[in-house]
């Protein structure tokens, strides 16, 4: 066994993330979907045998959830004795483990090494087809529990058959689905060089350093932060439902090299979609302190392992069955707000203000009569993100716990029957203060004639609760939602679904902005004049840093 | 050709220094210059360089058949952001969109991270109402009053560059044209750029950013070019050539109409360099790696030619223009060590740089760089670097590797070599993503290795990809300049063009090819390239219907001769990336010709083939720190007295004055009759 300097160690883990890495590229040229190539809806994990993360190439935090829930699920539902070499499970829903939310497939292989399970690769992609809601989970599509999509490299054609019959855009599927199959295969192959690199015993020595490693990591940023309690309270507008400013809490407990956060307080599950289980709400709090107190800590188990979460069950930040869970993101964006917020009452340097706080998007499906097919058009729209204590916030972006991209105009127009109409930052909608907010943005859709049976779902957050600022910063502007049909609005709450629409129908999904920090009549001149030159800050927004025309 | 021209002269500007490579085209020879470039005014060092290996060989100016110069210009005024006062003017709606791009943030993490500043203000971007669909009609009409208007406003605020960008120009570039025509006769002085000239491709962000760049450097480098032009016609050099990004060379013309398509030619010319290398030794398919002091450049040759990408950023803009596929990480000699709040060991990405530079500079610098742990290491000269210009400090480096181990408590030698490991494992990672990105395996490729500091990682870098054959060419420090010798006249021609196969009659294709070709003819005409020397080849970007990831495929049209043939040669080319293919019906997205008017490479001599002796170099020995703990000796040979046939047998040190090659222990360098030096390992 070759001796684990901290030069091997830092060596193997790159070759390890390379891996990863590899295997994420892998996945976005193979994948078939617009949602996987175009938008990178992906991620990809490598674990431990004992299901520990050794690896993470991920585009969007929230995934985390899925990859970690999985594997953790196949080591409880099989001995591994009963789990054999060309096995893969698939799984997507979030009771029963593999998932926090239907859409989001993962695909588990385990990797033996000299007939020893030696680690699993994971890989989860965002299945965009048909979005279907309803009060629970049973009537958002079709669950999987954690099954063997082939066994002893034989695909199990009936659980395979049964998957693919519950989707609208079977092609789609196909293709994505063997794309993720392809991607765990290469991972795999990498895997056994490295071991064969490396000799078994030097690898299983490393994967335990590895996770040490992020371990001492975490434990050294926590144990700089100043012992002591700190709560903070934020509330999502509704759940499109008739329930409304439903409470998320935190409070955060440090003591020495010890984290806990301790969720108590938030609201009871609902019933819209909204409902988060615990593998999301650990992913959202695993990606809220990584960005807090140490950005290059690696995203491994032996750092995840160093916080301790509470969470009450049937809660909305751990909900239980049957509660639904589609936009479990969205309420995952205010779980990282409080949790920001908490931390501004340590060091408020440390955070930046509340941004637009949500996943705001919008889906068109229908009959595309260019190509009699139907069709699904997804999009989410970033906003603005929150200003820090010593510079304006970023305009225009996705934050937190998502940071997908968007859809070409050009390439939308070509493939469905709508037109962009605009894609515009919102003027006046970034918090004034010392340094501003950024801006959200402005996103409108026409349908048009070779739309037919054309049907919304939308929904978007802080309509009611503006984001916050700091330190005598301002808040941000709030997001709307416009349905407007001849030149009038016709639709009244800010989340739609299943909303009817004619061709020529407009839909515009303005997202909000974000807070401001630090008092904004201490903004520079020049810094207000360039805003207001800029437009970003309107003639009747310049009282708000003092000034008049 | 007129007898009497027969130099050909290259000179490519680079941060540090400004290169000089010239060629007698008829005798071969071969002269060198290096000088420091002056980067206010980057002509001046262009015209001193000239000067100096013109006299210094005594040339008459009148000798020189052509001048090729790579110019950083475009480059740098990106960097720096150095522009014009620049406007817009898009569609209705769509001004924000150069600032929105593609939504997300530059980093998941880091709070801290901010996005590129936006290269156009929000007050200069402006919005006309028109528009145009997905397949060309008209929509909107674009009024000549609205753009007369603006023009006015233009010019009263005194805007110097105008970028126009209309939403599916790319299929109907009519606004487009009309707006450039009304605007550019009440603006004479303005620089104008259209998207559909510049990069004519669907993807509106894309085009709209490349656009902008083209618009906001081009008063800048239109001026720096025609006054460096005129200056070198003073002195009697008539022919100018610019090299571009793509890999060949353009007009004086061309480069002042789209200074933007110089902006990733940096890197290019090296990359030239070596595909003419690999040419002339029959070598098909490698990872070319170009290591310097902050940065390592990757690309690869895949049978006998290198790759073209649409998909590239200069400075974290992306621009969608036909460019080499070379991939910069920040990783090179001047990589400085630091152990981070876990105990692991980290090398890069932030770099000493040449200000202060490696600690054995004695600048100043007190961070450990790779040069200084090759300095410990003795893989490198313990007293002097660049043939005596450049003094080492060689107990600066142990003092500053010194203080890594004592964090790590680990022995000084080793702590050396942990060092250049874990820099190397940064490289290796690049190199494997690069592979599998383009569905490559590393280990079926050679290496040519160059740059300052390409040779000294070459074969420890061959190790760790299990590649058989690391090259290191003759000059490795003046590649570039010696690559743009070796360059064609090229333009790239892309036309976004979406058909879907099966429903398409193959004239039709066919047709559009025709109408690319005769585009073509006129560029070849105005450059005045003779019939004898225009070679022209096509090829489609294809993909299955749906998917969002286009894959380019040669047209051959020999082979090619109906749409079977076409939907053959799309899967076997994605089956070749991608290890499948499907029944799906496959679209052409763009057709791309490529023009090239060629020009007689110059004659490289072949040295006479000695015996495998390579004795008469060796200059001394050095002790080198090895795994073991122990020392090593490795035989010291100075490169240029290295004749053809040698074979130096590892452990050695290779001096010459632009680099130093490390031939391990177990591997042998053979010198090839273009005095390449081909490391293998031995069997």
């Amino acid at each position: 066994m070759k001796k684990m300097t901290p030069v091997l160690l830092e060596v193997t883990g790159n070759a390890l993330l390379s891996i990863a890495e590899q295997m994420g590229v892998m996945l976005t040229k193979t994948g078939y979907s617009t949602n996987i190539k175009e938008r990178k809806d992906l991620s990809v994990g490598i674990f431990t045998s004992k299901g520990k993360l050794l690896a993470l190439a991920q585009h969007i935090p929230i995934h985390f959830s899925s990859l970690f829930s999985a594997v953790e699920g196949v080591l409880k539902k099989w001995d591994i004795s009963e789990i054999y070499e060309g096995d893969v499970f698939i799984a997507n829903d979030p009771y029963s483990g593999g998932g926090s939310h239907l859409p989001d497939l993962v695909l588990v292989k385990p990797v033996f090494y000299e007939d020893e399970l030696v680690a699993f690769v994971v890989n989860i992609g965002h299945h965009a087809d048909r979005s279907r809601r309803g009060p629970t989970i049973f009537d958002e599509g079709l669950r999987i529990p954690i099954v063997k999509l082939y066994e002893k490299s034989q695909l199990v054609k009936d659980i395979y058959d049964l998957i693919l019959l519950n989707y609208q855009l079977k092609e789609e599927r196909v293709g994505d689905l063997r794309a993720q199959q392809i991607t765990n295969q290469f991972g795999e192959k990498k895997v056994i060089e490295l071991c064969d690199k490396l000799g078994l015993e030097t690898y299983n020595n490393f994967c335990e350093e590895w996770l040490k490693y992020g371990e001492r990591k975490a434990k050294t940023a926590i144990s700089m932060l100043p012992d002591g309690e700190y709560e903070f309270e934020d509330y999502m507008d509704s759940d499109g439902c008739g329930n409304v400013d439903i409470p998320i809490k935190v409070k955060v407990i440090i003591k020495g090299d010890k984290i806990c956060f301790d969720f108590t307080g938030s609201s009871r599950q609902v019933e819209g979609p909204y409902n988060c289980v615990k593998c999301a709400l650990l992913a959202t709090v695993y990606y809220s302190v990584k960005a807090l107190i140490d950005h290059t800590i690696p995203a491994n188990s032996g750092y995840f392992d160093s916080i301790e979460v509470n969470a009450p069950e049937g809660t909305i930040v751990n909900a239980v069955e049957p509660a639904p869970t589609f936009d479990r993101e969205t309420t995952s964006q205010r779980i990282a707000d409080v949790i920001f917020g908490a931390f501004s009452k340590i060091d408020p340097k440390k955070v930046i203000a509340a941004g637009n706080g949500s996943v705001s998007f919008f889906s068109f499906s229908g009959f595309n009569r260019r190509i009699n097919k139907p069709y699904v058009y997804v999009e989410t729209i970033g906003g603005g993100s929150g200003a820090r204590y010593n510079k304006d916030g970023l305009d225009a972006v996705q934050v937190h716990m998502t940071n997908s991209s968007n859809l070409p105009v050009e390439a939308l127009e070509m493939e469905y029957p709508l037109r962009v109409e605009k894609y515009e930052l919102c003027e006046d909608s970034g918090g004034a203060g010392k340094y501003r907010g950024g801006l959200g943005i402005n996103r409108t859709i026409r349908i048009l004639g070779d739309s037919q049976d054309t049907t919304l779902i939308a929904a978007t957050e802080r309509i009611k609760r503006k984001p916050w600022g700091l330190c005598e910063g301002m808040s941000g502007a709030t997001a709307e939602l416009n349905i407007i049909r001849n030149g009038e609005k016709i639709n009244e709450e800010g989340k739609v679904r299943n909303f009817k629409l004619e061709e020529g129908d407009i839909v515009e999904l303005k997202t909000a902005g974000a807070g401001g920090y630090g008092n904004p009549l201490e903004r520079g001149r020049e810094h207000v004049m360039n805003d207001f030159r800029e437009g970003k800050v309107t003639k009747e927004h310049l009282k708000d840093y003092g000034f008049e025309i | 050709m007129d007898d009497d021209k027969n130099i050909r002269l290259g000179i490519d500007v680079g941060g540090t220094n400004t290169d000089i490579c010239a060629i007698n085209e008829k005798t071969g020879k071969l002269m060198t210059y290096k000088l420091p470039s002056s980067n206010n005014d980057q002509s001046v060092a262009v015209l001193d360089g000239i000067r100096e290996i013109v006299e210094s060989n005594d040339l008459p100016y009148s000798s020189v058949s052509r001048f090729i110069h790579g110019t950083t210009a475009a480059t740098n005024a990106i960097l720096e952001m150095r522009g014009g006062k620049t406007a817009l003017i898009t569609t209705e709606g769509f001004r924000d969109l150069l600032e929105i791009g593609r939504q997300k943030r530059p980093d998941l993490y880091d709070l801290q991270i901010d996005k590129k500043p936006v290269l156009i203000p929000r007050y200069l971007r402006f919005e006309v109402s028109e528009r145009i669909d997905y397949v060309g009609n008209v929509v909107s009409e674009l009024k000549e009053e609205e753009l007369e208007r603006l023009a006015n406003y233009l010019n009263n605020i005194g805007v110097n560059a105008l970028a126009i960008v209309f939403l599916n120009s790319f299929v109907n570039p009519i606004h487009e044209n009309m707006a450039k025509r009304v605007i550019g006769k009440l603006c004479p002085e303005i620089f104008i750029s259209i998207s559909s000239e510049v990069s004519n491709q669907f993807r509106e962000y894309e085009r709209m950013c490349g656009t902008a760049i083209n618009s906001f450097v081009g008063t800048e480098v239109q001026r720096y070019l025609e006054h460096l032009e005129s200056a070198v016609n003073d002195v009697g050099i008539s022919k100018v050539y610019i090299n571009h990004s793509n890999g060949g060379i353009m007009s004086v013309h061309e480069a002042s109409n789209f200074p933007v398509k110089t902006a990733l030619s940096g890197p290019a010319a090296g990359v030239i360099g070596t595909h003419f290398v690999t040419e002339l030794i029959g070598v098909s398919n490698a990872i070319t790696i170009d290591i310097g002091g902050t940065s390592t450049d990757i690309s690869l040759i895949v049978d006998g030619e290198l790759i073209s990408s649409k998909d590239r950023e200069i400075s974290g803009y992306p621009v969608r223009i036909p460019s080499l596929d070379i991939t910069t990480i920040g990783a090179g000699g001047g990589s400085i060590a630091w152990v981070d709040s876990g105990g692991a060991l980290k090398v890069g990405p932030q770099s000493a740089g040449a200000e202060p530079g490696p600690a054995c500079y004695g600048k100043g610098g007190r961070n450990a760089a790779i040069t200084d742990a090759r300095v410990v290491l003795g893989h490198l000269n313990q007293k002097e670097l660049l043939a005596g210009r450049l003094p080492i400090d060689a107990d600066k480096s142990f003092e500053a590797v010194k203080i890594i181990g004592d964090k790590l408590n680990m022995e000084l030698y080793e702590t050396a070599r942990g060092i250049i490991t874990v820099g190397n494992s940064n490289i290796v990672r690049e190199v494997k993503k690069v592979t599998v990105e383009k569905g490559y395996n590393p280990e079926d490729f050679d290496m040519v290795a160059f740059g300052g500091a390409g040779p000294l990682h070459a074969a420890e870098l061959m190790r760790e990809l299990n590649i058989r054959k690391a090259i290191i060419p003759r000059t490795p420090g003046l590649l570039a300049a010696y690559g743009l010798l070796t360059e064609d006249v090229r333009k790239d021609f892309v036309r976004t063009n979406v058909i879907n196969i099966d429903k398409t009659d193959f004239k039709s294709i066919y047709e559009i090819f025709n109408e690319l070709k005769s585009q073509a003819e006129d560029w070849f005409d105005f450059e005045k390239i003779p019939s004898s020397r225009r070679v022209v080849r096509l090829f489609l970007d294809m993909r299955y219907l749906g998917q969002n990831y286009e894959i380019e495929v040669e047209y051959d049209e020999d082979s090619i001769k109906n749409n079977e043939d076409l939907i053959n040669a799309f899967n076997t080319k994605y089956k070749k990336i991608y290890l499948y293919c499907y029944d799906d019906p496959i679209q052409i997205i763009n057709f791309n010709l490529t023009a090239v008017g060629t020009i007689n490479k110059p004659n490289i001599v072949k040295g006479k083939i000695s015996g495998e002796d390579a004795s008469k170099a060796v200059i001394g020995e050095r002790k080198v720190s090895t795994d073991n703990n122990g020392f090593e000796k490795y035989k010291l040979y100075d490169r240029d007295k290295l004749e053809p046939g040698n074979v130096v047998v590892g452990p050695a040190i290779i001096e010459q004055m632009d680099s130093t090659t490390i031939i391990l222990s177990g591997q042998s360098g053979k010198v090839d009759e273009y005095y390449n030096i081909a490391i293998e390992n031995d069997i």
